[in-house]
C-alpha cells in the first residue's frame, strides 16, 4: 500500500531528479477549474538539499542547501536568501526530500488507490500549517503526485515524472551559485 | 452601424498590426508576480510571490500566494466594505482596504491605485481613469508613491503594462518597495 511504498521511499532513496508539472485548482461555483500550469525540474538529496525549478511560465527557482532557501525570479534578477532554520519541516518539500523524522511533523495514513496510484494522507501536526491536507501519490515505489490543499481550499497537484532515482550527483550539486548581476535580499 | 465618416475602417490588417485604441476595463482578471520589500522593526523583509486579481463592477478579489503557489492571503472588496483573511486568522473587515492592509500585512498594498495603474492609467483631475503614454521606463508620482512603467508587452493586438516597480517611503513599513510583474491578462 501507499504507506509501505512511501517508507520503503524515504528509507532507501538517497537522491532523485526528474520533471514536474504543477496544476493550481480552484473552485469556481463549485466546479474545479485549472486557473494556472507551471513546469520544470527538480532534484533533491536527503537530508533537506534540493532545487526545484520552473521554467514554465516563467524561470523561477527554489533551493535550499540545508541551512539556507535561495528563491531567484530571472526576469527580476533577484535572490532571496531565506535562513530555513527548521522552516523547512511542514512544507511538501520536506515530505520529499526531508529527512526520515518525517513522521514528526506529520500524520500519515492510507488514503486508498485510485486510477492505479495509492495515495496517502499527510496531515500537518503543526496548527499554523499553510496546509489543510497533502496528498502523496505512490506507484512503483515512486512519488509520483503531490496534491497540496492550503487552508482556503486551493488547491495544487503537482505531478513528477521521469524520475530517477539515486543518481550520483556532483559534489557541488545544491550549492548555490549568484547568477551574474543579480540583487540580493536577504531574510 | 456604418463607421462615421473620416474614421478609418479597422481592415483586419491594420487592426492587427497597430493596436486597438485602449480603454479602462471595468472587468478585467489578472496574475502575476508580486516581490515586496519593506522594514519590519528595522530589519530588511523580502517577499516573493505572486497574485490574483479579479475585478469586476461590483467586486474586486485579490489572492497573495507564496513561491509554491500556496495561498498567504485573500482580500475582498464590494460596496459593503473589504475584507482580509490571511492563513490561519480571523476573517478582518474594514471599510478602508488600503488601511486594514497596512495595518494586517505590515506593508502597503496600494489597492485603490493599483485598480488604475495595473492597466497603465491612472486617476486624472476629474478622478476618471486616463492612459499613460506606454513609453518604457516612464515614471510618475500618484497617492505618494512613485511609479515606473519598466516594460510595456503588445499581446492580442493590445499594448498594456508587463512590470511596474512602485517605491514609496511609510514611517511604519520604511523604504516599501513592490516589484510587479503581469505574466497573465484577460479581460472577459
Amino acid at each position: 500500500n501507499a504507506l509501505e511504498q512511501f517508507r520503503a521511499f524515504v528509507a532507501n532513496t538517497k537522491g532523485a531528479k526528474g520533471e514536474f508539472s504543477q496544476q493550481q485548482i480552484k473552485l469556481v461555483d463549485g466546479k474545479a477549474t485549472i486557473s494556472k500550469t507551471a513546469s520544470g525540474t527538480f532534484s533533491f538529496s536527503r537530508p533537506g538539499k534540493f532545487i526545484w525549478t520552473y521554467s514554465k511560465p516563467y524561470e523561477q527557482s527554489l533551493q535550499t542547501d540545508g541551512d539556507k532557501l535561495y528563491i531567484y525570479d530571472k526576469d527580476l534578477n533577484q535572490v532571496t536568501i531565506k535562513e530555513l532554520n527548521g522552516a523547512l519541516g511542514a512544507s511538501p518539500a520536506a515530505i520529499l526530500f526531508g529527512n526520515s523524522d518525517l513522521e514528526k511533523n506529520f500524520q500519515l495514513k492510507d488514503a486508498g488507490t485510485k486510477q492505479g496510484v495509492e495515495w496517502l494522507d499527510a496531515s500537518p501536526k503543526a496548527k499554523d500549517s499553510q496546509f489543510e491536507h497533502i496528498g502523496i501519490g505512490m506507484k512503483d515505489g515512486l512519488p509520483m503526485a503531490l496534491e497540496l490543499r492550503d487552508s482556503f481550499g486551493q488547491v495544487s497537484l503537482v505531478t513528477l515524472k521521469n524520475v530517477e532515482k539515486n543518481p550520483n550527483f556532483k559534489v557541488d550539486q545544491f550549492k548555490f551559485v549568484l547568477p551574474s548581476g543579480a540583487e540580493v535580499f536577504r531574510q | 452601424c456604418a463607421t462615421p465618416p473620416g474614421m478609418p475602417r479597422a481592415t483586419e490588417s491594420n487592426q492587427a498590426a497597430q493596436p486597438q485604441t485602449r480603454h479602462y476595463r471595468e472587468q478585467i482578471n489578472l496574475s502575476g508576480r508580486i516581490h515586496v520589500q519593506y522594514q519590519h522593526n528595522d530589519k530588511a523583509q523580502s517577499l516573493p510571490g505572486s497574485f490574483e486579481w479579479s475585478q469586476d463592477h461590483e467586486k474586486l478579489h485579490i489572492n497573495l500566494l507564496n513561491p509554491l503557489g500556496q495561498t498567504i492571503a485573500s482580500i475582498e472588496q464590494d460596496a459593503h466594505g473589504a475584507r482580509l483573511q490571511q492563513a490561519n486568522q480571523d476573517m478582518r473587515s474594514a471599510a478602508n482596504l488600503d488601511q486594514l492592509l497596512d495595518e494586517a500585512l505590515g506593508w502597503p498594498l496600494p489597492v485603490a491605485g493599483l485598480k488604475d495603474w495595473l492597466q497603465g492609467y491612472s486617476r486624472n483631475a476629474r478622478q476618471t481613469p486616463s492612459a499613460l503614454p506606454t513609453e518604457d521606463n516612464l515614471m510618475l508620482t500618484a497617492d505618494g508613491w512613485q511609479l515606473r512603467y519598466v516594460t510595456w508587452i503588445q499581446e492580442a493586438g493590445e499594448i498594456r503594462p508587463k512590470r511596474l516597480d512602485l517605491q514609496r517611503y511609510t514611517p511604519q513599513a520604511g523604504a516599501v518597495s513592490l516589484k510587479i510583474i503581469i505574466d497573465q491578462w484577460n479581460t472577459p
